[in-house]
């Protein structure tokens, strides 16, 4: 699959702080989704619960799919301003989001 | 079971395929010659970029299979939307943005860029083009499935045609798969699934799911029965007989009898009553010594096989009723939860050297439906069954980001900002869309539309219980979506025997015609295998083919990719013993798993092992192969790791 040459991102200051971000999030939807699968497996009539007209297995897998999207936009917010933030402290003197050089070494 | 051919459908599916691949050689020749859409100060937009990803992952599988599933065991189905789902976090989270800042975007470039170790060039070739081929699987399947329904042709057919057209366009131009014609396809799809949905969502339920009086509803016998004084086997309608020896045959034993009318034998599942016995008709597959198979008694092409699906009781708001009107979809979801659902159960017998299918009814209320545990058995399950859930998820969540083609996708995006908006972007429609799946399925399993032999057919078959247009249209899209999956793939096989393992690490040294004709005839071979292997698993499901395709790759590549970006003391060794562990291990346990016995077959319980989804003991073997020869081989690998070197 040829998806053409690769991008070179510049240097990223917020590389760390991402990172632990990253980590983060995935710890807490990690939680949320181990939650349901061993509600399944240890106590699976709670899944029957009802609410409103559905159940809690519907519900809850509805939710996990949510979820997901939702801490993606939360993941992405705080990374965006934690690059601003960072880039700005680290080169006061450039552009704030500077993009990488558009003339690249002709190393691809 | 016949499907009546339609030259609009016919008509309508070529079109729109032929457009699809017109469009993907145009754009992908332009591309080519352009020194790349990456040009300064033109980049895709994010948003494009991010329906772009979600056509590139949204395979058969996810169409197929996933619908097929819910139709056929419910909730069961819908697991494996959550689980592909929330693979994506695992990959937004901890793997895109480190693996990119690697410079490298390939599985096997980003270990070669750290390690520069000739075991990681083979175990990582390896890795790729084992993945490649169980991934290819499920797609050769789909493609059987889509035109079996569209041009009445055996299943086998479908698989040849694409393998046959993918391989040839692989050797001769190879296929771009650009991120404008994803993102048609990705786009269509959504749309038209969406479309779907209203359709179903309008038509509502009924017990006799005759779409509006056009296709009459088969309905399944009752009869009743008794033992006679002298031991025959009397039958309240008596044109059906028994045979001499009912109630020492096989069937006797697991609750069912054969009894024949005129040259036609059929098969009633035996419920005990007050006086005597009440017969259920069942539906049954007979697969003769010599191959031959047979449908309820008869050829195929005799129709006695019929599409299942129906309600038995529809509760609405407390009150019974045989139909409801359009409904919403909360209202659609408590409706089937309060209703009563006519599921089919399996049973496999062997009658000789006859390996006989059994489908029997089982109605199922809609409160166990809406929940996990028709397929993978929680209530009261087995320590083995369990096992196997556990399995499946872990599978399922860990498996898209060790996808060789997903990550691949950040190569060209422009800025950790973009990625991160493509892939929200990309996890909103896919999230959507595995939202629309639940419906789909379900529509589905209630509009008498499934063929019990292979559920896979459920959605196009529901598409096509609302006109010949939508079902041509839909069948055409999930078409051209296997040829762009399976394209990717046998490139990416073929590049992996011909560039990384014969070229760099059988030290071939080929010149460029000489490795461009190895790609090539890697390519007719993954081709060759993968088409033997689309028509052996026919009837499979291809969701489920897929949750093997991912705990392969979970188990060989993910530990590398989180140890390499996370652990500091991840050595080479340790890398290749890591990769070897994990194909072997899950290899392995597939082939011996109850499963694949019965595709060899024989009875699922002849099977060593009693869960089917390896993942929980194969990716747990991986990551200790690679701690413990990581730590063993310290020694060796005592200079600091290299500033990263930019680019190429």
């Amino acid at each position: 699959m040829a998806h053409g040459p690769a991008s070179e991102w510049g240097v990223d200051h917020a590389a760390r702080y991402k990172g632990r971000l990253g980590i983060l999030l995935f710890a807490i939807y990690t939680t949320l989704y181990v939650a349901f699968v061993l509600i399944n497996v240890l106590a699976p009539s709670v899944m029957d619960t009802a609410i409103g007209g559905l159940n809690l297995a519907t519900i809850y897998g509805m939710a996990l799919i949510v979820v997901a999207l939702i801490l993606g936009i939360i993941y992405n917010k705080l990374s965006t301003d934690a690059e601003t933030r960072l880039t700005a402290a680290a080169e006061p003197l450039a552009a704030p989001d500077a993009q990488p050089q558009a003339s690249k070494e002709d190393a691809q | 079971m016949i499907y009546a051919q339609s030259p609009l459908a016919i008509g309508i599916f070529f079109f729109f395929v032929i457009a699809v691949l017109f469009i993907s050689f145009y754009l992908g020749r332009k591309t080519k010659s352009a020194q790349g859409y990456y040009a300064a100060g033109s980049s895709i937009h994010w948003a494009v970029n991010g329906i772009a990803f979600a056509g590139d992952y949204l395979s058969a599988a996810s169409f197929l299979g996933i619908c097929g599933m819910i139709a056929t065991a419910g909730y069961d189905g819908f697991l494996y939307s959550i689980g592909y789902l929330a693979g994506w976090m695992v990959a937004l989270f901890l793997v895109a943005e480190p693996m990119k800042r690697l410079g490298k975007f390939t599985f096997t470039d980003a270990l070669d860029s750290r390690f520069k170790s000739r075991k990681i060039q083979l175990t990582a070739a390896i890795s790729t083009l084992v993945v490649s081929i169980f991934y290819l699987i499920p797609q050769m399947v789909g493609s059987g499935t889509l035109i079996q329904p569209l041009l009445g042709l055996p299943h086998y057919v479908g698989v040849i045609l694409v393998g046959v057209v993918v391989t040839i366009i692989v050797a001769t131009a190879g296929m771009a798969s650009t991120t404008y014609v994803q993102f048609f396809k990705g786009g269509m799809l959504i749309f038209f699934s969406t479309i779907l949905v209203i359709a179903v969502l309008s038509r509502g339920l009924s017990t006799n799911p005759d779409h509006g009086g056009e296709r009459p509803y088969h309905q399944f016998t009752t009869l009743q029965a008794t033992e006679a004084a002298d031991g025959t086997f009397k039958v309240s309608d008596s044109s059906f007989q028994a045979a001499a020896g009912w109630k020492q045959s096989v069937y006797w034993k697991e609750g069912f009898v054969k009894l024949s009318k005129g040259d036609r034998d059929s098969i009633w599942h035996v419920k005990k009553a007050d006086s005597g016995y009440t017969l259920e008709e069942t539906l049954y597959t007979a697969k003769l010594a010599d191959g031959t198979m047979l449908y309820n008694g008869a050829a195929a092409d005799k129709g006695e096989f019929f599409p299942v699906g129906h309600l038995q009781e529809i509760k609405m708001d407390g009150q019974t009723v045989a139909q409801t009107g359009a409904l919403g979809p909360l209202a659609f979801l408590s409706t089937v939860r309060d209703s009563t659902i006519v599921l089919w159960g399996k049973k496999v017998l062997l009658e000789g050297d006859n390996q006989v299918q059994i489908y029997f009814q089982k109605p199922t209320p809609g409160a166990k439906v809406l929940r996990p545990g028709l397929k993978f058995k929680v209530d009261g399950a087995t320590p083995a069954q369990k096992f196997d859930f556990l399995s499946l998820m872990l599978a399922l969540f860990a498996g898209t980001a060790s996808l060789p083609h997903i990550l691949i996708r950040y190569y060209t995006v422009p800025s950790p900002k973009d990625a991160r908006k493509s892939t929200i972007v990309a996890i909103a429609a896919i999230g959507f869309f595995y939202a629309l799946t639940l419906f789909m399925g379900l529509g589905a399993m209630m509009s008498g539309v499934i063929n019990i032999t292979d559920n896979n057919m459920s959605a196009p078959l529901l598409a096509l219980s609302f006109g010949v247009t939508l079902f041509a249209i839909i069948s055409a899209l999930a078409f051209a979506t296997v040829l762009g999956t399976v394209s990717g793939l046998i490139v990416a096989a073929s590049g992996a025997v011909a560039h990384d393992l014969l070229d760099r690490f059988f030290g071939m040294n080929l010149t460029d015609s000489k490795k461009v004709l190895a790609g090539k005839i890697s390519a007719v071979v993954v081709g060759i295998i993968a088409m033997w292997l689309g028509i052996i698993f026919q009837g499979m499901n291809v969701s489920f083919l897929v949750g093997w395709a991912f705990a392969v790759a979970a188990s060989a590549n993910l530990p590398a990719i989180l140890m390499l970006l996370f652990w500091k003391k991840t050595t080479a060794d340790g890398i290749a013993a890591s990769i070897v562990v994990g194909i072997v291990s899950a290899l392995g346990l597939i082939l011996l798993s109850p499963d694949m016995f019965v595709r060899y077959g024989k009875l699922a319980s002849d099977a060593p092992i009693a869960f089917n989804n390896p993942a929980i003991i194969s990716i747990p073997l991986s990551v200790i192969a690679l701690v413990v020869v990581s730590l063993l081989t310290q020694v060796r690998t005592s200079k600091a790791p290299e500033a990263e070197v930019a680019g190429t």
